[in-house]
């Protein structure tokens, strides 16, 4: 685009460009990317933060592929985000799919969605507590219905169950938010497809299986990578829950990074699994910009 | 679809007189699939509305009544006095202005960098634009774990690990590239006339910035700026690794040690009572604002 000659009102401006970027430029500068570049640099050293970092170029990284907790860590953040998403996606679906036609929609929307204004560690507390087994509240509900060997089950302190609690409770917490995503995305459908295809005498199941579902599965990929990127980055409610345990069996990236960083003060390597972290994420943020884009065209 | 378009819909078939119309919507048969999603709705809302209930009920018994009776029982002579021990002697006053503090002031000082940030890159056209842009815009790929040790570092070089006002400058930054994208697409909406005519009048353009473009772009301020209050008062990774000293926590630090002291000292009413109090005013914030913080919190998620 050829430059026009500025007008007044631009020239003007342009006089505002430094004292007003000078600002957040600086403290986003000095607190993010800064910190954010050193890290690449933190993690080719060895450092415990006292004496001066010693440079070991890719060492960080090839004892990371040796490190079983590691490896172990991996595998439970993908569970945890498997997991995650056989719960969180059906649910949200259903609840954004029928909120938006039934009566009292509203209602159940209002109250599907107000744990998100919950801190994260007052969700995982109350879940915490209510299955407990010396005082929690459904604890009680599985007596009273019979299910006393139920009932008995440590669920978070089982490496089995633990996982799927924690599971259960970051679902519950943020389950609002992507019902209010799929809402939006069966808003977007069509009402004269759904219409017609109601006239044609299709039951609710079949109008959502044959005409939005095919319309909304565009919308669900991107959602996925976008659960992939915050599974990823699971840490709030494991820490609040059981802490990694039992037997390190909710161990996630996010929770073993931390430990490594700030109890084990081995700071060049826990730098080191916040690169790989990173680099992870960066992809699948490349991968949700090519769908959504592939997405939008086809709109 | 297999249904051929001849049979009539099933609407029409039910033997209903003609009724006027009253409703523009027709009143359908009730059918076993709709009373089922009911059940279904109503059954997880209630679940969701007992765990509150079942907090706040435990938050009004005493100690022993709590080991003792059924955790659905309600509690025989409601211990109010709960909840001011929590907020006295639990700390929860304490941790309840510190959050109150880091919270407006972060929230407060990074709104007014970005807006005018986000002013200058929407409106501006000067050189480099596109590269600060990016600059600040890369800000939403990073996650918190990215920068958390130098930032260890650098604060404690500083002097400022363990104080809220370090808290507080981090948190400006992080939420600086967020802000300034949403509100830089607010800016470029924005019709030019009515800065022309301030400029033309022979308003500086500081001035017509603080005078004519900021009440312009209220809304989306005040959108902006509930967004970053819900996820600054609940922050917890950064406030937990930097807050090290339990006098300087917020609420979501503050409760998680409330509760491993509980599991000693036995005295789970009063963590209860504290819960309910930090609940309160994030949850009276969202009963008014629901709407608006759904689609905030909403965009805000698909950042990425």
């Amino acid at each position: 685009m050829p430059r026009r000659r500025p007008t007044l009102l631009e020239r003007q401006r342009r006089r505002l460009v430094v004292p007003f970027l000078l600002p957040a430029l600086l403290l986003y500068g000095l607190f993010m990317l800064y910190p954010a570049f050193t890290t690449f640099y933190v993690a080719l050293t060895e450092w415990d933060g006292v004496n001066a970092p010693e440079w070991v170029g890719g060492g960080n990284f090839g004892r990371l592929l040796d490190d079983p907790l590691f490896t172990s860590t991996i595998t439970n953040t993908i569970v945890f985000t498997v997991l995650g998403a056989l719960v969180l996606f059906p649910g949200a679906m259903f609840f954004g799919y029928v909120t938006q036609r039934l009566r009292f929609g509203r209602f159940y929307r209002f109250l599907i969605l107000a744990p998100v204004a919950l801190s994260v560690t007052t969700a995982a507390l109350l879940w915490k507590f209510l299955v407990d087994p010396n005082f929690g509240a459904l604890q009680s509900i599985l007596h009273a219905i019979g299910l006393d060997s139920l009932a008995s089950i440590e669920l978070l302190g089982r490496p089995s169950t633990a996982m799927l609690m924690v599971v259960l409770a970051t679902v519950w917490h943020g389950i609002g938010l992507w019902m209010t995503f799929f809402a939006a995305a069966v808003e977007r459908v069509p009402a004269e497809l759904k219409e017609s295809a109601t006239l044609d005498g299709a039951t609710s199941f079949q109008v959502f299986r044959f005409v939005v579902w095919p319309l909304m599965w565009e919308v669900t990929r991107t959602l996925l990578v976008l659960w992939m990127i915050q599974g990823l980055q699971t840490f709030a409610f494991i820490i609040a829950m059981t802490n990694g345990g039992p037997l390190r069996a909710t161990e996630v990236i996010g929770t073993y990074l931390y430990k490594v960083a700030f109890a084990s003060s081995e700071f060049g390597y826990g730098a080191a699994i916040a690169v790989v972290l990173f680099a992870a994420i960066l992809v699948l943020t490349l991968l949700s910009q090519r769908l959504t884009r592939r997405e939008s065209e086809q709109y | 679809m297999t249904t051929p378009t001849a049979i009539p819909p099933a609407a029409a078939v039910t033997p209903s007189p003609p009724e006027p119309p009253r409703s523009s919507r027709p009143r359908r048969p009730v059918r076993p699939g709709r009373v089922l999603t009911h059940l279904a709705l109503a059954s997880y809302c209630l679940t969701s509305v007992s765990a509150f209930v079942w907090c706040v009920m435990v938050s009004l018994k005493t100690n022993p009544e709590f080991f003792s009776t059924s955790p659905w029982s309600l509690p025989s002579d409601p211990q109010f006095g709960n909840y001011a021990e929590a907020w006295s002697s639990a700390q929860i006053s304490r941790f309840f202005i510190n959050s109150l503090y880091v919270t407006v002031t972060s929230v407060g000082v990074s709104l007014l960098f970005a807006v005018m940030a986000a002013y200058v890159l929407a409106r501006v056209d000067f050189p480099g634009r596109s590269v600060v842009r990016m600059i600040f815009l890369s800000g939403l790929m990073m996650p918190a774990f990215l920068v958390i040790v130098p930032l260890y570092f650098l604060l404690r070089n500083l002097g400022l690990l363990g104080s809220l006002h370090g808290l507080v400058l981090v948190y400006i930054a992080t939420q600086i590239p967020f802000s300034i994208y949403l509100l830089s697409s607010f800016f470029q909406s924005l019709p030019k006339e009515l800065e022309e005519a301030a400029c033309v009048d022979g308003a500086s353009p500081t001035r017509t910035f603080f005078s004519v473009v900021l009440p312009q772009v209220s809304p989306a301020v005040a959108s902006v700026a509930l967004l970053n209050t819900l996820t600054i008062w609940n922050e917890f990774f950064f406030a937990l690794v930097f807050l090290t000293d339990p006098q300087q926590q917020t609420i979501p630090v503050g409760i998680l040690g409330l509760s491993v002291n509980a599991q000693y000292s036995a005295n789970w009413v009063q963590l209860f009572a504290g819960l309910v109090i930090t609940m309160i005013p994030m949850l009276v914030l969202f009963a008014f604002a629901q709407e608006r913080i759904a689609r905030g919190v909403s965009v805000g998620a698909l950042k990425g």
